[in-house]
C-alpha cells in the first residue's frame, strides 16, 4: 500500500529518535521530515498534503504542549505527542485540546503508526470537507441577490406559492429564480439543495406550518 | 638794780664803792631815794662809779655799804667781760645800759640779773650821773635755758622769720638736718635746700603769706646734709601784736617722709585693690549696715548700664530703689526678705535671682555678700559679689532636661538596662528591667559581697549561672565587650531567653567609667527560631525526596530516550526483514543503531551507579588544567564547526582537586556543549567561549565555563530535570550534573552575564596533602 500522498513531520530534540522514526516510517514507505526544534518546524513551508504532526513534549525552545495551545486550530497537522516522561494531567489536557494521542517514550511502532494513520485519515476527512465547503462557497457567491432571498424560503419548505407572496412576486418568477439556484448550486434535488443550504449554514427564516417568519 | 649816778661824777667802769660823806645836796637826796626804793636799785656817778645801793641790794650782796662792792668780785666771771663792755660803751655814748649778768649773793650762789641804768643830765644835758635797777631774772633766765634745750632738741624742726619772710632762726635739728648753719640759710637761703620740683611752688605760697599774712602748709622735700631728700611738712604762722601787726613768722617743719611713703604704698594698694575690685571678672558690691548701697564695682556698673553714684549719702534709699528695680519682679520680694534676714541677724547671705542687664534681658545672678565686723563685733559693712551664672544655669537647665529625657529614654526604651562600676558594683537598672525582673536595686548591703554575684545568682536560670558569672568576671578582667544568650527570671518565675550585650565607657585616659549592658528578651524570636530550624530540617528531608524524585525521573528520561529509539529502530529492523524482498542493507543499519542506543542507555545507568555507589576509591587528585586541556581536545571538531573561539584563562599555580577524573570529564563536556548550543543562535555576534580555572578562598578551586551567548531567563531553573541536553551520546542532565558536583563536596551554578551570555561555573575541594 503506498501512502506517497502524505507526509508526516517529526519534532524531537534528540537526533537518535528523529532517526529512527523516520526509518520506521521509511519501512511503511511513508515520507517523513525531522526536526529538532519547534522553530525549525516552523519555518519548514510544508507541502499542501494530508499529514502528522509527531511532536515532543520537551522542547529546548517551547513546550510541546504550549506549541499546541498556541498555535491556530487547523493550521497544523494532527498531533501525536511523544514524551519521555508522561503524565495524566499532560496527557489529558493535550487530548482536550485534540491531540490524536500521547505515547509515553519507549512506545511500540505498531501503536504509533495506527495513531499517525488515524491523524492522516482525520487530516484528509478535513481537507475535503474544507475543500468542498469552498467550493459551495464558491457557488453561493454567484447567486443574484433575488436568488439569495429565495433560497431560504425555498430550503424552509414553502410552498411556491407561499414563497412568491411572502416576496410579493409571481409564482412563475418564484420557479425561475428556484430553478436558476438549483443549477447554479449544482443541486440534484430538493433533498440536496437542502443539505448544500445546511453546510452552507443557510438560516431558515420561515416554515411551511406557520407561513410567518419564525421567531 | 639801779645804779643812781651823781651829777658829774666820773664813774669809772668799775664798780667801785665811791667813798660815802661826799658834800652833794642833790645827789644826797637822790641817794635817799635810791636807799628806800622797793626792789634792787643802785646808782653810779658820770663817771660810772657806783655812788648809792639800796638795802635791799646791799643785803643781797652781803655787803655794809657801796664801798665794799668790787665789780669784778660780784659780777660772774663768765659775764664780766661782756657786762663790763655794755657798761663802757653806755657811759661813753650815754645810751641807756641793759645787761643781764649774773651776781653773786651774799651765801656765794649766782642768780641772773637784769640790770638797767639810764643817764641823769642836766639842762645843758650833761650827764651828771645814772639811776639803776636790779630785776632777779633768774627764774626767767632758767626757763628761757630749757626752753632753748628744748627747742634745740624736740624731733621736729623750728625756725623764725621776719617780719619780711627772711630766715632769722632754725633750731639745732634744723641746722643739723641740712648741715648749713644760719648765716647760709638767713635770708630766702633756705629755699636753696629745698627739692627743685618743690622750690616754685613752696616759695610761692610763701610769698603769698608774707604778703597776706595768712599762715602758710605746705609739703615738700628737704635736702639733707648728705644730699637725700625727705618729705617735710612745713607749717608757718605769723605772731602777731595787740595791733595785728606781724612781728615774726614761727614755722614747724615736720619730718612725714615715713608717713608719705607709707601713704603713697597705701594708695598704690588702694589703686591696686581698687584695679582689682574693677577687673575682677564678678559683680561686686557694698552695702551699709543698713542696706543702702554704698559701693558697687565699675563692671557691675557697667553690667546695669549705669552709673551709680557713689554717694552714700541721702540718695543712698533711691539708689536702692534703683538695684531693685533692676532684679526681676518676681524675684524682688524674696531678695528684699533674704536681705533683711541677713541685715538682722549677720548671717552670710546667699541667693540666686534674675538682674536685668543693660540690654534688658534678665539674667540669673548668683549673689553672695558676707558681713565685715569692727573691733567691737558691730558690723560694719556688708561686702557681696554677684556672678552672672544664667549662662552656667541654662546649661544646667538644659542638662537636666537631657538628663530627664534621657532618664525617660532609658525607662521607656523596650531593653533592660543596667550600669555597673568599673569594679562590676550593679549602680542602675532602668525602671523596665526592675518591672522585668521584679527587683529593686539598691546600694550593696555588706562589703564583701559584690552584688553582680547576687544579681546573677536572683536572675539568671540555675544552668547558665557558671556561664554567665564566668564571661561577666572575664570581661571586667580584661575590659573585653561582651555578648551572650541565657535564660533570664521574669517577675513570675518565668525563665525566658534574653540576649545581653555588655560593653565598657572608657575615660579619655582609657580606664573603664562604668559597664553598660542591655538585654533584649528574645525569648519569642529564640522559640520561633526553634520552630524554623525545625521546619528546615523537614523541609530539608522533603527536598532531599524530591531531589530523589526529580532525579530518577531525569534518570529515566536519559534512558528512555535511548530506548524510544531502540523501540522504534527495532520495529523498522523487523520490517525491512519481513518485507518482500526483505531490506537487508536497511536492517543492518536500523540493527547497528539499536546495537549503538542500547549501549548509550547501559552508559547512562552505568554512570548513573558510579554516581550513586559514591566510591571514594574513584576519586584522585586531579589536574583541573589538564582535565579542561583533555576535553577541549575532544570537543575540538565541534567547536571549529560551530566557529567558535575559546579563549582559556587558567591558573597555573592551581591546587590539585579531589575528583573523580571521568565524571568532572562529563561535566565539562556538558557545560561546554550547552554554551555552544547557547551561541548557535548567535547573528552578528562572534562566538566566544572562554574557560577559567582559579583557586577560590581557602580550600576550593573554581572552573568557569561562559559563553555570549542569547542567556537564560532563569539560570536556576535550568536546574530543573527537563532542561537537559539530549543531544548526543554524552548527553546528561545538568540536575545530574549539579548531583556529581555535589557528591564532590563541590557547587554548580549558573549566571547571566551583561550585556549577553551564561557563565557555568562549579567549584571542588581541593586535595588536602594529609589525605594523599
Amino acid at each position: 500500500m503506498t501512502r506517497k500522498d502524505s507526509i508526516v513531520f517529526i519534532v524531537d530534540d534528540d537526533r537518535r529518535i528523529c532517526e529512527a522514526l523516520s526509518e520506521l516510517l521509511a519501512t511503511w514507505d511513508m515520507d517523513s521530515v525531522a526536526f529538532n526544534s519547534i522553530a525549525e518546524y516552523v519555518a519548514f513551508s510544508r507541502p499542501d498534503l494530508p499529514g502528522c504532526l509527531v511532536l515532543d513534549v520537551e522542547l529546548p525552545d517551547i513546550n510541546g504542549l504550549e506549541f499546541q495551545t498556541q498555535s491556530e486550530h487547523g493550521r497544523h497537522p494532527p498531533i501525536v505527542f511523544i514524551t519521555g516522561h508522561g503524565d495524566i494531567p499532560s496527557s489529558v489536557r493535550a487530548i482536550k485540546h485534540g491531540a490524536v494521542d500521547f505515547l509515553t517514550k519507549p512506545f511500540s511502532g505498531s501503536d504509533l503508526m495506527r495513531s499517525i494513520h488515524i491523524a492522516i485519515d482525520r487530516d484528509r476527512d478535513s481537507r475535503l470537507e474544507r475543500a468542498e465547503r469552498v467550493t459551495l462557497q464558491q457557488r453561493l457567491a454567484s447567486l443574484t441577490t433575488r436568488e439569495r432571498e429565495v433560497l431560504p424560503l425555498v430550503v424552509g419548505g414553502l410552498l411556491n406559492k407561499q414563497a412568491a407572496a411572502e416576496l410579493g412576486i409571481s409564482e412563475v418568477t418564484l420557479q425561475i429564480h428556484r430553478s436558476k439556484i438549483m443549477r447554479k448550486l449544482e443541486a440534484a434535488s430538493l433533498a440536496d439543495l437542502v443539505r448544500i443550504a445546511e453546510k452552507l449554514q443557510i438560516p431558515i427564516t420561515h416554515s411551511r406550518r406557520t407561513g410567518t417568519p419564525s421567531k | 638794780m639801779v645804779f643812781l649816778l651823781g651829777d658829774g661824777v666820773q664813774m669809772s667802769l668799775r664798780f667801785t664803792a665811791k667813798r660815802p660823806g661826799a658834800p652833794d645836796r642833790t645827789g644826797r637826796a637822790l641817794r635817799d631815794i635810791v636807799e628806800s626804793m622797793p626792789g634792787l636799785a643802785w646808782a653810779a656817778g658820770a663817771d660810772g662809779r657806783l655812788t648809792a645801793m639800796n638795802a635791799d641790794l646791799l643785803e643781797y650782796l652781803g655787803i655794809a655799804g657801796v664801798g665794799d662792792f668790787h665789780g669784778r668780785q660780784a659780777v660772774h666771771a663768765e659775764d664780766w667781760e661782756r657786762t663790763d663792755g655794755l657798761w663802757s660803751r653806755s657811759l661813753e655814748t650815754g645810751q641807756a645800759f641793759d645787761s643781764t649778768h649774773r651776781i653773786r649773793g651774799a651765801g656765794g650762789g649766782y642768780r641772773w640779773f637784769r640790770a638797767v641804768a639810764r643817764a641823769q643830765r642836766d639842762r645843758t644835758g650833761k650827764i651828771t650821773g645814772w639811776y639803776g635797777t636790779l630785776v632777779d631774772v633768774d627764774d626767767q633766765k632758767l626757763s628761757e635755758e630749757s626752753l632753748r634745750s628744748i627747742l634745740d632738741n624736740i624731733p621736729g624742726m623750728i625756725a623764725t622769720a621776719d617780719v619780711d619772710g627772711n630766715y632769722t632762726y632754725g633750731n639745732n635739728r634744723n641746722r643739723e638736718f641740712v648741715g648749713k648753719d644760719l648765716r647760709e640759710l638767713s635770708g630766702r637761703g633756705w629755699l636753696d635746700i629745698i627739692h627743685p620740683e618743690d622750690r616754685d611752688g613752696v616759695a610761692a605760697a610763701w610769698q603769698r603769706s608774707v604778703q597776706t599774712r595768712e599762715p602758710m602748709d605746705v609739703t615738700h622735700r628737704l635736702r639733707r646734709f648728705d644730699g637725700e631728700y625727705r618729705w617735710f611738712q612745713a607749717r608757718v604762722e605769723p605772731f602777731l601784736d595787740e595791733n595785728g601787726k606781724v612781728l615774726r613768722w614761727h614755722g614747724l617743719i615736720t619730718d612725714i617722709d615715713d608717713r608719705k611713703r607709707a601713704e603713697e604704698s597705701l594708695r598704690a594698694r588702694e589703686r591696686e585693690l581698687q584695679l582689682l575690685v574693677d577687673t575682677m571678672p564678678s559683680l561686686v558690691w557694698c552695702v551699709t549696715p543698713e542696706g543702702d548701697p554704698a559701693y558697687i564695682n565699675k563692671r557691675l556698673e557697667t553690667y546695669y548700664g549705669r552709673k551709680m553714684s557713689r554717694n552714700r549719702s541721702a540718695e543712698g534709699s533711691s539708689l536702692s530703689a534703683s538695684l531693685r528695680a533692676l532684679m526681676h519682679p518676681d524675684d524682688v520680694a524674696a531678695v528684699e526678705a533674704n536681705m533683711q534676714h541677713a541685715l538682722r541677724t549677720g548671717e552670710s547671705f546667699a541667693m540666686r535671682y534674675r538682674n536685668r542687664r543693660a540690654d534688658g534681658v534678665y539674667r540669673w545672678v548668683d549673689a553672695r555678700a558676707e558681713p565685715l565686723r569692727g573691733d567691737d563685733g558691730r558690723i560694719v559693712r556688708w561686702y557681696g559679689v554677684s556672678v552672672d551664672i544664667d549662662d552656667h544655669k541654662k546649661a544646667e537647665e538644659a542638662l537636666r532636661a537631657r538628663e530627664r529625657q534621657l532618664q525617660l529614654l532609658i525607662d521607656t526604651i523596650p531593653a533592660l538596662v543596667w550600669c555597673a562600676t568599673p569594679e562590676g558594683v550593679p549602680s542602675y537598672a532602668n525602671k523596665r528591667l526592675m518591672d522585668y525582673a521584679g527587683l529593686s536595686f539598691g546600694p550593696p548591703e555588706g562589703p564583701d559581697r559584690t552584688e553582680l554575684g547576687e544579681a546573677v545568682r536572683n536572675t539568671v536560670h540555675p544552668d547558665e549561672v557558671a556561664a554567665v558569672m564566668g564571661h561577666l568576671t572575664h570581661s571586667l578582667q580584661t575590659g573585653e565587650s561582651l555578648a551572650t544568650k541565657y535564660r533570664h527570671r521574669r517577675a513570675d518565675g518565668v525563665y525566658r531567653w534574653v540576649e545581653a550585650r555588655v560593653e565598657p565607657l572608657r575615660g579619655d585616659d582609657g580606664r573603664i567609667v562604668q559597664w553598660f549592658c542591655v538585654l533584649v528578651d528574645i525569648d519569642d524570636e529564640t522559640r520561633a527560631q526553634d520552630a524554623l530550624r525545625a521546619a528546615q530540617e523537614k523541609l530539608s528531608r522533603a527536598s532531599q525526596l524530591a531531589n530523589l524524585a526529580e532525579l530518577s525521573a531525569s534518570i529515566a528520561h536519559e534512558v528512555n530516550q535511548p530506548l524510544a529509539a531502540i523501540v522504534a529502530n527495532s520495529h523498522a529492523c523487523q520490517r525491512w526483514l519481513l518485507a518482500d524482498p526483505p531490506n537487508m542493507q536497511r536492517a543492518l543499519i536500523t540493527s547497528e543503531r539499536i546495537v549503538r542506543d542500547a549501549m548509550a542507555a547501559s552508559e547512562v545507568v552505568s554512570r548513573i551507579r558510579a554516581l550513586f555507589t559514591r566510591t571514594d576509591s574513584t576519586r584522585a587528585a586531579i589536574d583541573l588544567n589538564e582535565v579542561i586541556g583533555e576535553v577541549g581536545q575532544l570537543m575540538t571538531d565541534e567547536i571549529a564547526s560551530e566557529g567558535i573561539v575559546v579563549e582559556t584563562d587558567l591558573d597555573a599555580a592551581l591546587p590539585p582537586a579531589l575528583a573523580d577524573r571521568v565524571q568532572v570529564q562529563q561535566v565539562l563536556v556538558n557545560l561546554i556543549r550547552n554554551g555552544i548550543e547557547a551561541m548557535k543562535a548567535n547573528a552578528g555576534v562572534p562566538k566566544s567561549l572562554a574557560i577559567g580555572s582559579r583557586r577560590d578562598g581557602g580550600n576550593m578551586v573554581v572552573v568557569e565555563v561562559r559563553d555570549n551567548g542569547g542567556g537564560i531567563a532563569e539560570p536556576a531553573r535550568i536546574f530543573e530535570p527537563f532542561f537537559t541536553t539530549k543531544d548526543g551520546s554524552m548527553g546528561m542532565g545538568l540536575a545530574i550534573c549539579r548531583s556529581i558536583m555535589e557528591a564532590h563536596d563541590g557547587r554548580l551554578w549558573a549566571e547571566s552575564l551583561q550585556p549577553r551570555g551564561t557563565a557555568f561555573a562549579f567549584t571542588l575541594p581541593i586535595q588536602l596533602r594529609d589525605v594523599a
